[in-house]
């Protein structure tokens, strides 16, 4: 069976979760050719500052030069090809390689190589780029998000965007002093299913009801004047809301999609729901210092944006209400990495951070009341697709009932509709057909 | 109060392996019952982790959310322990760090391994625990538990199971 039928309007054949084949023509016609998102500049504030993730499961790291450009590196040694560096974050005045020492400045250039007698007849020198660290082909960044990509041509990364930037601009603008930093350490997890499941749980509006029951009926019956010293108060209306009634979901929440598989759930993000946020006085200084830097008119239109989840294909689902983003790491066609960041709104009450982690904790973390049913519905879903008696996988809900946007985008019927993933799997046959 | 200044060890250590054997017999609600009414229950992600407020954490429960987390287990709609994992734990090296005596609190640090058991899957957990107890009348109540993984900043699979 060919790629371009395993993707039909409504469903999608079983072997895009589950064929290893398949998985490993992802990681070459999708992974290794889009902008997957590295990491934020503020995890790299410093010359010498650094962090290691992996495109396509190839380790890279991320550097601040010396010129004070963030580089993104194969991490490698040009030498014997080692993995040159092994903390997952810190700072280094050079790299240096553990094998036999090679050392290399943060934009890769080969430094020194310990005991150079006898390189004399080869092609062997500092600053070869040949021995080099390699620089991954093409880094570009929007408004401090990095993104790299392993193809040295293709889209540029605001044609990648499109739209959805604006996703972006909806988290640095909330920011008095215009600018956010990754904070507060990482939540990672594992689980067994594939990567494309979280993205389309993230924007599935029809799912918590269902999924998360156990979590929302223990919260509905919490009794509010126990003690909670913000954990339990943030955590409790989280699981509440995901228990809201099928009419909310429908007439309240909607969904948009882009090109290039990117979508986000809105009209849902509202700061009376999740917190009392418009009740609670740091929130009253938090406006004071919008309004101070921005001024009315502009606050309001900023925090008039109602987005819930953004999902950026293939890599990175966030939110603004809470500064949350995830990013997905595929291992292998039934394995997925997913860690946890957390953003700091610079110039706002720190009271706000604290319920940027308390939501972090409830959302992210791996013993969460909420995520453990998302995993355990993902490994359930690896095990049902094991069987032979149905090769399908719908998709079909409010299918033809999509309107277009005048951005290029469009709109689903409602925050139930499936548009989401029938528009990841429109940019999905697109570049595995490739 | 004389056990304040010198406590029983042997109580102390008592207090622990009842707890965890009303954890092994998913007595929760027994459980949940030993935490004071400001209790709080907390799984940081790094050792040295000094507060729950400024950094992410495996699990950080206040009263509120801790009687949450526990009626969720005790809910059958729970996906996630469909079927239900089992346990055994052993608690060791029980030692008595300090007596707060303006506060009234002692704080015990321990050791524990876990082995848990669920569908196809046994998975170890070990660590060390921080206990904050304030003796009663009888016994013991939970002022703060902490519990320190091995493997808190690793990749982990979802943990339905109370450590």
């Amino acid at each position: 069976m060919d790629i371009d039928q395993l993707v039909q309007p409504e469903r999608v054949h079983r072997r895009v979760y589950n064929d290893p084949e398949i998985f490993e023509r992802e990681l070459e016609k999708i992974f290794s050719v889009t902008w997957i998102f590295v990491g934020h500049v503020s995890q790299v504030p410093n010359p010498g500052n650094f962090f290691c993730t992996d495109i396509a499961r190839q380790p890279v790291v991320m550097a601040r030069h010396n010129d004070g450009a963030v580089k993104v590196l194969f991490n490698r040694c040009g030498h014997r090809g080692a993995q040159v560096v092994s903390p997952e974050s810190g700072s280094a005045e050079t790299f240096r390689c553990c094998y036999h020492g090679w050392e290399y400045a943060m934009d890769g250039k080969l430094l020194a190589v310990p005991q150079p007698r006898g390189y004399e007849e080869s092609n062997v020198r500092p600053g070869d780029p040949a021995y080099g660290m390699a620089p991954v082909p093409r880094v570009a960044e929007y408004r401090g998000f990095v993104f790299a990509s392993l193809s040295l041509t293709g889209t540029s990364l605001p044609e990648f965007l499109g739209p959805i930037a604006s996703s972006i601009d909806d988290m640095v603008d909330r920011s008095p002093d215009g600018e956010i930093e990754v904070a507060g350490g990482i939540a990672r997890h594992l689980y067994h299913g594939n990567w494309k499941l979280v993205f389309e749980n993230l924007c599935d509006g029809l799912h918590p009801n269902c999924v998360h029951q156990s979590s929302i009926e223990a919260a509905q019956q919490q009794d509010d004047a126990v003690f909670s010293d913000g954990a339990g108060e943030i955590g409790v209306r989280q699981m509440r809301q995901n228990g809201a009634p099928w009419e909310f979901w429908e007439n309240q929440v909607g969904s948009w999609a882009y090109q290039f598989g990117h979508s986000y759930l809105g009209d849902y993000h509202d700061d009376a729901k999740l917190v009392a946020a418009r009740f609670d006085p740091s929130f009253a200084d938090y406006f004071k210092a919008m309004e101070a830097a921005k001024g009315k008119e502009r606050t309001q239109e900023i925090l008039g944006v109602t987005r819930w989840n953004t999902n950026i294909y293939p890599t990175i689902s966030f939110m603004s209400q809470f500064r949350q983003l995830r990013v997905i790491r595929p291992v292998s066609v039934d394995k997925t990495e997913v860690l946890g960041f957390c953003f700091r709104l610079k110039g706002a009450p720190e009271k706000m951070f604290h319920d940027t982690i308390r939501f972090a904790n409830i959302t992210n973390a791996v013993a969460s009341p909420v995520l453990t049913d998302d995993l355990e519905t993902y490994a359930r879903i690896r095990r049902g697709l094991t069987t032979n008696g149905n090769d399908w996988i719908a998709m079909a809900r409010g299918l033809g009932r999509d309107t277009e946007e005048a951005d290029g985008g469009r709109c689903a019927e409602n925050g139930l509709s499936e548009l989401h993933i029938r528009n990841m799997f429109d940019a999905w046959s697109g570049y595995m057909v490739a | 109060m004389a056990h304040q200044i010198d406590p029983d060890i042997r109580l102390i250590e008592r207090f622990l392996f009842d707890e965890a054997q009303m954890l092994d017999d998913r007595r929760f609600n027994e459980w949940l019952s030993l935490f004071s009414d400001n209790g709080w229950y907390w799984v940081p992600i790094t050792a040295d982790q000094d507060n729950p407020f400024d950094t992410v954490s495996i699990i950080y429960d206040d009263r509120k959310l801790l009687e949450t987390r526990v009626r969720r287990l005790n809910n059958v709609n729970i996906h996630a322990e469909s079927p239900p994992p089992r346990t055994s734990r052993i608690i060791g090296n029980v030692i008595l760090e300090n007596v707060d005596q303006a506060a009234g609190n002692y704080d015990i640090s321990s050791r524990f391994q876990l082995v848990e058991f669920r569908g196809d899957k046994q998975r170890l957990f070990a660590g060390s625990m921080r206990h904050v107890l304030r003796p009663e009348d009888v016994g013991f109540v939970i002022q703060g538990k902490r519990i320190n993984l091995v493997n808190s900043d690793g990749m982990l699979e979802g943990i339905t199971t109370l450590l």
